[in-house]
C-alpha cells in the first residue's frame, strides 16, 4: 500500500500500460536508423528498460524502489547516446518514484539532483547544443510535478480511508452505549418489580403466620387473599418488563420509559397498599401529581414506591409522609419518614451496619431514571436530623 | 586577473567572513522573515545574470549553473541541519539559533567547489557561470534552503522554555 496501489485488479492496467511503453520504446531503440547508435547507449538504455518493466511489475516495496533508482538513473546516463529516447524511462521512473507516499523529501531532491547533474554532464559530453539540454531538464521538471500531483491525491485517499474507519468506530461505541442504556433500564424496572413486590409479599406472609400463631384464621384468610393479589400484580408487572426486554431496537427504552398502558399504579395505590399492608401513612398536598407529564409521573410513582418500601422493611413503626407541592413551577414529592433510634437493617445484605438504612439498587436505580428524564429533574435521598428524606423535584410544563 | 576580479573576490571573502562569524553567535531567528533576504539576494543575482550573460548561454554554462545551484542547496540543506536551537534569554518564546563551526565552515566547501567548477567551465567555453550575478544567486539559494529546513526543524527542536 506505501507505493500506492490498492489491490491486484486496479494495477493490472496500470502494469500493462507501463509493459506496452517498455516495448515501445525498446523498439524504437533497437530498430536500425541512418546513424549507427551509441553501444554504450543502447545496452544502458536497455539496463533502464529492464529495470522499467520489473518495476512495473513488482509490488510496493524496497524492491520496487530500487528499480525505480535504477531505471531513472540509468535511463538519465542513456539520454545522451540515445538522442533523448530514454528520458522516457527517466519520466515514468521519477513520476512513480516521487509518488510514493512514504519517500521523504530528502530522497527525491537528491535523486533529482543526481539525474540533474548526469543530464548536464552527458549533454556537455556530447556537445549537445542548448534546446537538447533544456528540453530534457524540462522533462524532468514535468515529471516531478506530475508525481507530486498524485502523491498528494494518494494520501488523500489515504486520510479520507482513516476518517471512514474512525466514523465507523464511533457509530460502534454510541451502538453499544445505547445498548448499555437499554440494559440498565431493563435492569432497574425488573428490579423495581421483583424487590417490590416480593418484599411486599414477605411482609403479608409474615403476617399471616402471626395470625395463624394467634388463631386469627380471618384475619389470616384476609391476610392471604391480599398477599395473593401482590403475587398476580407483580406477575403482571414482570410479564411487562420481560416483554419490553425481548422487544428491539431503540423502542424498548422508549417502552420502559412511558407507562404501561395496562399499568395505572397512582400515588393514591401506593399509600392503599401501604395501608394494607399495615402500615401508617400520611398524605399531604396534591396526590394527582397534576401537571407533570407521563414518563415524569412514573418517575415520581416509582421514586415514592422506593421510598414506602425501604420504610416498610427500615422503620416499620414509624409514620411515613407524602408532601407534594409546588413552587416556582417544579413540583416537589417528599417522603419523610423519622428514624426510630434502632433501625432494622436489611437482613439480606450481609454485614449491613445497624444504625444505616441500606438502600442499594433502589436509590441508584431511581437516580438513573430521573436522570434519564434529562429536564433537570432531581431526586435525593438522606438524612435530615432525625428523619430520612426522599426528595423528587420535577419542573412542570402544564399549568397547576 | 585585473582589479576589478581581485576586488571582487576580496569583497566576496568578505561577505563570507562575516556570515561565518554571525553564524558562530547566537542569533534570534524569527520564521516569518527568515526567507526575506535570500529571497533578495537570489533576485538581484538572477537580474545581473540576465543583464550580463545574455545571448550566447550555452549547454556549458547551462550545465554548470545547475550543478553550482545544487550545490548551494545541499550546503544550504546542511547548514541548517547542523543549527542548534536555544529559547532566548530575553523573550521565553523566542528562539535563538547559532549553525556551530561546522556549519560554518561548509562555506568553505561552497567557495573550493565553486573555484573548480569555474575554472572547469571557463576551460570548456563557458563564460556565464564567472559572472558577479552568480555568487548572488548561490548565495541567495544556500541561505533559502537553510532558512527552509531550520523552519521545518522548529516545532521538533523547540527547546523546553515554559
Amino acid at each position: 500500500m506505501s507505493n500506492g496501489t490498492t489491490d491486484g485488479n486496479s494495477r493490472l492496467p496500470r502494469v500493462l500500460l507501463n509493459l506496452v511503453a517498455v516495448l515501445i520504446v525498446a523498439v524504437w531503440l533497437l530498430y536500425p536508423r541512418g546513424v549507427g547508435p551509441d553501444p554504450v547507449g543502447v545496452i544502458v538504455g536497455l539496463v533502464a528498460l529492464a529495470a522499467w518493466a520489473g518495476w512495473a511489475i513488482a509490488a510496493a516495496g524496497g524492491t520496487r524502489t530500487t528499480l525505480l533508482i535504477i531505471s531513472a538513473v540509468a535511463g538519465a546516463v542513456a539520454v545522451e547516446g540515445t538522442d533523448a529516447l530514454l528520458i522516457s524511462a527517466v519520466i515514468a521512473s521519477v513520476i512513480s518514484f516521487v509518488a510514493i507516499p512514504t519517500i521523504r523529501l530528502w530522497g527525491v531532491v537528491t535523486l533529482v539532483a543526481v539525474i540533474a547533474v548526469v543530464l548536464g554532464v552527458g549533454s556537455l559530453i556530447g556537445h549537445r547544443d542548448l534546446p537538447f539540454l533544456l528540453s530534457v531538464y524540462g522533462g524532468l521538471v514535468l515529471a516531478v510535478l506530475v508525481g507530486v500531483t498524485r502523491r498528494q491525491s494518494r494520501l488523500a485517499d489515504a486520510r479520507e480511508r482513516q476518517l471512514l474507519a474512525r466514523t465507523l468506530d464511533a457509530e460502534r461505541e454510541s451502538a453499544r452505549a445505547a445498548l448499555l442504556a437499554d440494559r440498565a433500564a431493563v435492569a432497574r424496572d425488573i428490579h423495581d418489580v421483583l424487590a417490590h413486590s416480593l418484599g411486599g409479599l414477605v411482609i403479608q406472609l409474615d403476617a399471616v403466620g402471626a395470625l395463624l400463631d394467634a388463631g386469627q384464621l380471618d384475619g389470616a384468610a384476609q391476610r392471604v387473599a391480599q398477599a395473593h393479589q401482590l403475587a398476580i400484580d407483580g406477575l403482571a408487572d414482570a410479564r411487562r418488563a420481560v416483554g419490553a426486554l425481548r422487544e428491539e431496537g431503540a423502542t424498548s427504552i422508549a417502552v420502559l420509559g412511558t407507562p404501561d398502558p395496562t399499568d395505572d399504579t397512582s400515588l393514591a395505590d401506593l399509600v392503599a397498599t401501604h395501608r394494607s399492608l399495615g402500615f401508617a401513612v400520611a398524605v399531604e398536598g396534591d396526590l394527582d401529581l397534576s401537571g407533570v407529564d407521563s414518563a415524569q409521573r412514573t418517575a415520581l410513582v416509582r421514586a415514592v414506591q422506593e421510598a414506602l418500601s425501604n420504610a416498610r422493611r427500615h422503620a416499620p413503626q414509624s409514620l411515613a409522609t407524602i408532601r407534594s407541592s409546588t413552587a416556582d413551577s417544579r413540583m416537589v414529592v417528599s417522603i419523610v419518614t423519622a428514624l426510630p433510634d434502632t433501625v432494622i437493617p436489611d437482613a439480606t445484605l450481609p454485614g449491613t451496619a445497624q444504625n444505616e438504612p441500606e438502600h442499594g439498587h433502589g436509590l441508584i436505580g431511581m437516580t438513573e431514571r430521573f436522570a434519564q428524564l434529562g429536564d433537570g429533574s432531581t431526586v435525593s435521598a438522606g438524612r435530615r436530623g432525625s428523619d430520612f428524606v426522599v426528595e423528587a423535584s420535577v419542573p412542570r410544563a402544564g399549568a397547576s | 586577473m585585473t582589479v576589478q576580479t581581485l576586488s571582487n573576490i576580496l569583497i566576496a571573502l568578505a561577505v563570507v567572513g562575516l556570515l561565518m562569524y554571525r553564524q558562530l553567535r547566537w542569533r534570534a531567528f524569527d520564521p516569518a522573515r527568515a526567507l526575506k533576504l535570500p529571497i533578495i539576494l537570489g533576485a538581484i543575482g538572477v537580474v545581473l545574470l540576465a543583464q550580463g550573460g545574455a545571448g550566447s548561454v550555452t549547454t556549458v554554462d547551462v550545465t554548470f549553473l545547475v550543478i553550482e545551484l545544487l550545490l548551494s542547496v545541499g550546503v544550504g540543506a546542511a547548514m541548517g541541519a547542523l543549527t542548534s536551537f536555544r529559547a532566548a534569554t530575553e523573550a521565553p518564546h523566542a528562539l535563538e539559533v547559532r549553525t556551530g563551526g561546522w556549519g560554518a565552515s561548509l562555506w568553505f566547501v561552497l567557495i573550493a567547489a565553486r573555484v573548480g567548477l569555474d575554472l572547469l567551465a571557463g576551460s570548456l567555453g563557458g563564460h556565464l557561470i564567472t559572472q558577479t550575478g552568480v555568487i548572488l544567486l548561490l548565495l541567495g539559494v544556500s541561505r533559502a534552503c537553510s532558512a527552509l529546513v531550520v523552519r521545518s526543524r522548529v516545532p521538533a527542536a523547540a527547546p523546553r522554555a515554559s
